[in-house]
């Protein structure tokens, strides 16, 4: 009882951690989206992100202590940032609030499922795991984790796309990267059965309750 | 719900209140009030028992399949 107690605290802590960080850090986020637009200077390093694969690795060697040449490999695609001086990015006014959106949606997609599994780390506190409220809760939490795996994959179609358009590289090409988060995807839908898990027990629940 | 609750038919026949019953049979009067409104999902064997022993009937008294 005590150890189930302890890990119930240790989950909250963990959401609590989450929602309060998330909100901090979206705080901050907009704090230097207004001081960008009000042509402030922050510290923000702004870089185009791609992918990048065909490495030119001639001009890499690596070798042992002992002197033995060894042959270079890299896993490709390979994230790329190059990083560009603030004239290069006053030519491409539109490129901030394209990041901003991208940014700000993330964040939100991070913490909608937060929120949604602090309430309901709450309500296992009270003792009413199994309620309706709760396959609910559930069910939008798993919605939530699926729509982060899509949004992560406009992410990488949309920031691979500004980068191959943008960039002429030398010695690597850029290319537009898909990769579905196959763990994020397995997560959501096992968010989705237990839901259904939950749907059932706060229907027993009620029968255990209205049996006389 | 087909299963109809014909609880308030006996308790007039023995001429007994709710809260008389409740006291009797060992159910809150929150309990007996479900089982009487119809809001039940289900009735323990001992509690059927116990309120035949009460009313002094049969089941099939209290209990009744409605097809309507």
């Amino acid at each position: 009882m005590k150890a189930r107690s302890r890990s119930l605290a240790a989950l909250k802590f963990i959401a609590g951690f989450c929602w309060w960080g998330g909100l901090v850090s979206c705080g901050g986020l907009v704090v230097l989206v207004v001081l960008e637009f009000s042509g402030v200077d922050t510290f923000v390093e702004r870089s185009v992100q791609g992918y990048a694969s065909s490495f030119d690795t001639s001009a890499f060697s690596v070798e042992s202590k002992d002197g033995f040449v060894g042959e270079l490999e890299l896993e490709e695609p390979v994230i790329v940032r190059v990083k560009f001086g603030r004239e290069y990015w006053d030519e491409r006014p539109a490129e901030f609030p394209i990041f901003v959106f991208l940014t700000l949606g993330f964040m939100g997609i991070f913490l909608a499922p937060v929120w949604h599994f602090r309430k309901l780390l709450e309500s296992v506190e009270r003792g009413e795991a199994f309620a309706a409220a709760n396959a609910k809760r559930l069910r939008t939490l798993g919605s939530w984790i699926l729509v982060g795996v899509f949004w992560d994959l406009l992410m990488e179609l949309i920031v691979s796309g500004i980068a191959d358009s943008a960039l002429r590289p030398q010695g690597f090409t850029l290319n537009g990267h898909l990769s579905l988060n196959g763990g994020l995807l397995v997560a959501g839908l096992c968010v989705f059965a237990l839901s259904e898990v939950f749907r059932l027990g706060a229907k027993m629940r009620e029968e255990q309750e209205l049996t006389i | 719900m087909p299963i109809r609750v014909r609880l308030d038919e006996r308790m007039k026949a023995k001429g007994m209140s709710l809260t008389e019953l409740s006291e009797k049979v060992g159910l809150t009067l929150a309990n007996l009030s479900i089982l009487k409104t119809g809001k039940a999902k289900a009735v323990r064997f001992s509690t059927l028992e116990a309120i035949c022993e009460v009313l002094e009937c049969q089941p099939g008294d209290i209990l009744v399949f409605d097809e309507k």
